[in-house]
């Protein structure tokens, strides 16, 4: 099987910020599993598919939530005319097959969900699958990678230690200034000054962070404001629509947001 | 004397009996009755019942014919006179017949200024206000009536008594300055327009656009009570804006204010300069301050090109006699803040052109602002123009004093410190009366429960039996107003009610479902069975892991301290949307029968720890319980270490399924007679023993910005940090759900 449609058929756009893609490329070639840690929007999707690109690896990616269940990603039984079929999950396809398993926001699942990948991170890379009373030694190729965002991290969503350790760690954060307004200019299309324009107002709204915001607008959020730009939309209510409405509903800070965007960008 | 037409069996003919037999007072009140309007038979046996009572409060002949004299002078008003009768009576009860004297005296000029009906009842209200509070005050208020009825609607009066008796209601002198007008802060708060929202009312607005423009480089406060500011003032990383500024509209208001913080962050964001004020004149001073606020503004402006429009309004000065130095340093502040402006003047010319040679190099060099302002410091010298250095402000008036650019003696600043920190500590003096600590007589301390052992950081021993627990019966109130506002509240009610749908507690295996993760195979085998014999099988042949519920006893344990006073920009208190949260908790658990108990405690030193049972786990949440929440009042210390071990106690008797504690607080236990320090390692000890009790003890903490000692007791996992105290209701529920599915 070569999972034709989970392969990333053209080069994604990925500005690197540091040494995230030879450190990846390292984890690789090992095939330690991999964590991104870093706010939403940063960046990490787009990391993985650029990885899963340069690698020509098929990519399977999961979104996790709290109601996933262990057999949502590692297949169950179904009832057929014939009898019972086992079906692989997403988990178990990427292990057998040799593809790159990403996990997206791994916290939002339940803790008692995400000790399945236990036997994968660790050197044993086998994947029991209990109820089809097998075990799956991982494909050579298979590379198991995470994400999280530990702004959400509270009390009560958080990694067990356990699972943790099993990873190594790459620390995603928004770009730089001109690395920012680079990468709307590419995804957005429109024009440097505007593009650093809206690279200020990200700033301005991630300085709420601890002021009634859990985090500022992300880079994927900037660009969206931009993309509205690019379609003709008035500035003022391009950053209203893409930015100060979407991060708040607080009236007090839609105006404070409000009156830096008006410093900004009069 | 002609014989009086008086109505019989009223208060009229009651009055008359009352003075009957007085030598001085009879044909006193028998003169003024005739003069009064007779008109009104209503107005006028309602003014009788306040004379009456009057009398009735032994208030004296000098009371009675000061009040008779003014009622014939008094324009006809008896609905006011009456009013102001029953008033002088209250106050005569509470402040002595002096101080009725004093009102009565001051009547005439009350009823002059505040003719409408509302602003005469603010005027007595505000009197009896004061002698009920701070009698001793009510001579010297009365004798200020005409100053403090200037805005003639009583409702500057209104503002004057509450922010007089909230600031200084435990410092008897500076009470007495406050009311007779002889306190600067006082006299200028009566230029504060009630209506206009103050910085306090504004700082939900003003901190967010602070931090969103500048950063991390400060933090802004509204300067403390009891100071005049009428400019911002920097110190340190700190803006202290003025409590409120001097214009008549809730815009005018934001927009002076947003002027400001995003003037004093354009300060913040750069180095800070120290003159040294030396051999300058106070004029040099005065422009080298001018010339700085225009070089950092020109550099803020280049990094946000939008803060023109918020400063410009500000500057409209029109380039017009008279030749002042305050006039002429307004224009001279216009036309380095906008380039096309256009003035005449030689002095602010020179000025524009000195500006615009020394900045062509750049702006990064504040020794030019000192070069600029003393040069032409001199040549306004030389114009023998009046300048007032004493009463001289920064002009424009959303600029900062400006005083943090010089390093100016030491005796402003060291005072400023203190009030700051005295100003924003939970339960300080900026509290008001609600964070008073009550003497409460040793029998109305409620009865003993137990006694539990403290730990003594500084001899590393827990000292045993130390703190005394006492019983602590809840008062009721009519629950109806915390009713409204949880109806009030319909968002937060939906998004628990939700909650309540999804959640679960542990989980249990389910078979024969429609749906799942697994085979049924019992199910499996019958439903093959079922095809093969030609039989339509039954669908329900998963097995699926559900939701089970399983108990969870929670206890709400309420920091009722004073700390909990604290107002929101709102007007709640802290106390009031901690109520609020638990009682909207309480509803949704009793609608899933989650047995929940609420204490609040408080104390006032080791022997009075005080603990009130506001709901028992078995009692329904019903108008019993939500009065007694409803009846909570702020006062007095937080001493945790000891609520949590009678937390732990009260846990001793549940047996079955998860434990959870719940503990609402600001974070900081404190007591009159115990160590911070010593009180926080003593709660966090209590803490570990709830937990290998196997109680989930979690904190809910009331302490934005994080600084407080609850990582320390709670740890940092188990806390929950509450930024916006409005968000605590939605936060409290969502918490204690996600909790039930850990």
């Amino acid at each position: 099987m070569d999972l034709l449609e989970y392969r990333i058929a053209e080069e994604p756009f990925y500005q690197e910020q540091g040494a995230e893609v030879s450190i990846m490329a390292a984890a690789y070639q090992q095939r330690v599993p991999v964590m991104l840690k870093g706010p939403t929007g940063c960046g990490k999707t787009r990391f993985v598919e650029y990885i899963a690109w340069r690698l020509g690896r098929p990519l399977i990616t999961i979104s996790c939530h709290e109601d996933m269940t262990a057999a949502d990603l590692v297949g169950r039984h179904l009832l057929t005319a014939e009898g019972t079929v086992w079906h692989d999950g997403p988990l178990t396809l990427a292990v057998r097959h040799g593809a790159i398993c990403y996990l997206d926001e791994i916290v939002e699942a339940r803790q008692d969900t995400t000790v399945v990948i236990h036997p994968l991170g660790d050197s044993r890379r086998i994947l029991p699958l209990e109820r089809h009373g097998e075990v799956v030694q991982a494909h050579p190729n298979f590379q198991l990678v995470v994400s999280y965002n530990p702004g959400y991290q509270s009390a009560v969503k958080d990694l067990k230690e356990s699972t943790k350790q099993r990873f190594v760690a790459l620390q995603f954060g928004y770009p730089d200034a001109a690395n920012e307004a680079r990468i709307i200019t590419r995804e957005a299309g429109i024009g440097m000054a505007e593009a650093a324009m809206l690279v200020q107002v990200g700033q301005a709204s991630r300085n709420l962070r601890g002021h009634g915001l859990e985090e500022g607008a992300s880079t994927r959020m900037l660009i969206h404001a931009g993309r509205l730009l690019a379609g003709g939309v008035a500035l003022p209510d391009a950053l209203r629509a893409g930015i100060v409405l979407p991060l708040t509903d607080d009236r007090d800070l839609q105006d404070a947001l409000g009156t830096a965007i008006a410093a900004i960008a009069p | 004397m002609t014989p009086l037409a008086v109505p019989e069996g009223g208060a009229a003919a009651r009055l008359h009996r009352l003075v009957r037999y007085r030598d001085i007072l009879s044909p006193l009140l028998h003169q003024t009755w005739q003069r009064l309007p007779q008109g009104d038979a209503a107005a006028l046996e309602n003014w009788a019942a306040a004379a009456a009572g009057l009398v009735e409060a032994n208030a004296g002949a000098a009371c009675h014919a000061a009040f008779w004299s003014a009622s014939v002078s008094g324009h006809g008003m008896l609905d006011q006179l009456a009013i102001a009768g029953r008033t002088a009576a209250a106050v005569c009860q509470m402040a002595g017949a002096g101080a009725a004297l004093a009102v009565l005296d001051a009547l005439p000029g009350a009823l002059v200024l505040a003719r409408d009906a509302s602003a005469f009842g603010r005027w007595s209200a505000g009197m009896e206000r004061l002698a009920e509070a701070a009698p001793d005050c009510v001579k010297l208020a009365a004798a200020h009536t005409g100053a403090l009825l200037q805005d003639r609607s009583g409702r500057a009066f209104e503002a004057f008594v509450a922010t007089g008796l909230k600031a200084f209601m435990r410092d008897a002198m500076r009470c007495r300055a406050f009311f007779s007008l002889q306190d600067p802060w006082g006299a200028a708060l009566l230029t504060r327009d009630p209506g206009v929202p103050g910085a306090a009312a504004l700082e939900r607005l003003l901190v967010p656009t602070f931090a969103a423009l500048w950063g991390e480089v400060g933090e802004v406060r509204t300067a403390p009570e009891g100071r005049v500011t009428p400019r911002a003032v920097i110190q340190g990383r700190a803006v202290l804006l003025p409590a409120w500024v001097p214009v008549t509209t809730e815009a005018a208001a934001r927009r002076l204010y947003l002027a400001s913080v995003a003037h004093a962050g354009a300060h913040l964001a750069l180095p800070p300069v120290h003159h040294q004020t030396g051999k300058l004149k106070p004029i040099e001073v005065a422009l080298v301050t001018l010339v700085e606020d225009a070089r950092v503004e020109a550099l803020a402006m280049r990094r946000f090109p939008g803060l023109r429009h918020l400063w410009s309004p500000f500057h409209q000065v029109r380039p017009l006699p008279p030749r002042t130095a305050v006039n002429l340093m307004l224009r001279l502040a216009r036309a380095l803040f906008d380039p096309v402006h256009s003035d005449p003047d030689g002095f602010v010319a020179k000025g524009r052109t000195l500006f615009a040679a020394a900045t062509a190099d750049g702006l990064d060099d504040p020794a030019l602002s000192l070069r600029i302002g003393r040069a032409l410091g001199h040549d306004l010298g030389q114009m023998r123009v009046q300048f007032n250095a004493r009463e001289h402000l920064t002009m424009p008036e959303y600029r900062d004093d400006g005083a943090h650019l010089w390093d100016l003696p030491e005796q402003p600043a060291a005072p400023l410190g203190a009030e700051i920190d005295a100003g924003t500590e939970p339960g300080g003096t900026g509290t008001g009366p609600a964070g008073r600590a009550r003497a409460t007589p040793p029998d109305e301390r409620g009865a003993v429960i137990a006694t539990y052992p403290e730990w003594d950081a500084a001899a590393g021993i827990e000292r045993p039996n130390w703190t005394t627990l006492r019983d602590v019966p809840a008062r009721a109130v009519d629950p109806g107003p915390l009713r409204a506002a949880m109806a009030a509240e319909a968002a937060v009610r939906a998004g628990i009610a939700r909650l309540v749908r999804r959640a679960a507690v542990g989980r249990v295996l389910r078979r024969r479902q429609p749906d799942g993760d697994g085979l049924d195979l019992d199910a499996a085998v019958d439903a093959m069975i079922a095809l093969r014999t030609g039989q339509v099988p039954d669908p329900l042949l998963y097995t699926a892991i559900r939701p089970r519920r399983e108990n969870m006893t929670t206890l709400v344990l309420l920091d009722s301290s004073a700390s909990s006073a604290a107002r929101l920009p709102d007007r709640r208190t802290v106390l009031d949307v901690q109520v609020l949260a638990v009682s909207l908790l309480a509803e949704a658990l009793a609608a899933r029968h989650d047995p929940l108990a609420v204490r609040a405690f408080a104390s006032d030193g080791r022997e009075d720890v005080r603990l009130t049972r506001i709901k028992e786990f078995a009692e329904p949440f019903d108008d019993a319980a939500l009065g007694r929440l409803a009846a909570l009042r702020p006062a007095l210390s937080t001493r945790l270490g000891t609520a949590l071990r009678h937390a732990a106690e009260e846990f001793g008797t549940v047996r079955t399924g998860r434990r959870l504690l719940l503990v609402m607080t600001d974070g900081e236990p404190s007591d009159r007679d115990a160590g911070s320090d010593d009180l926080v390692t003593d709660a966090g000890r209590a803490v570990l023993g709830l937990r290998s009790a196997r109680v989930d003890v979690f904190g809910v903490v009331l302490d934005p910005l994080g600084v407080g000692s609850a990582a320390a007791i709670f740890g940092r996992a188990n806390t929950m940090w509450i930024e916006d105290l409005s968000d605590l209701p939605a936060r409290l529920a969502g918490l204690y759900f996600r909790l039930g599915r850990r």
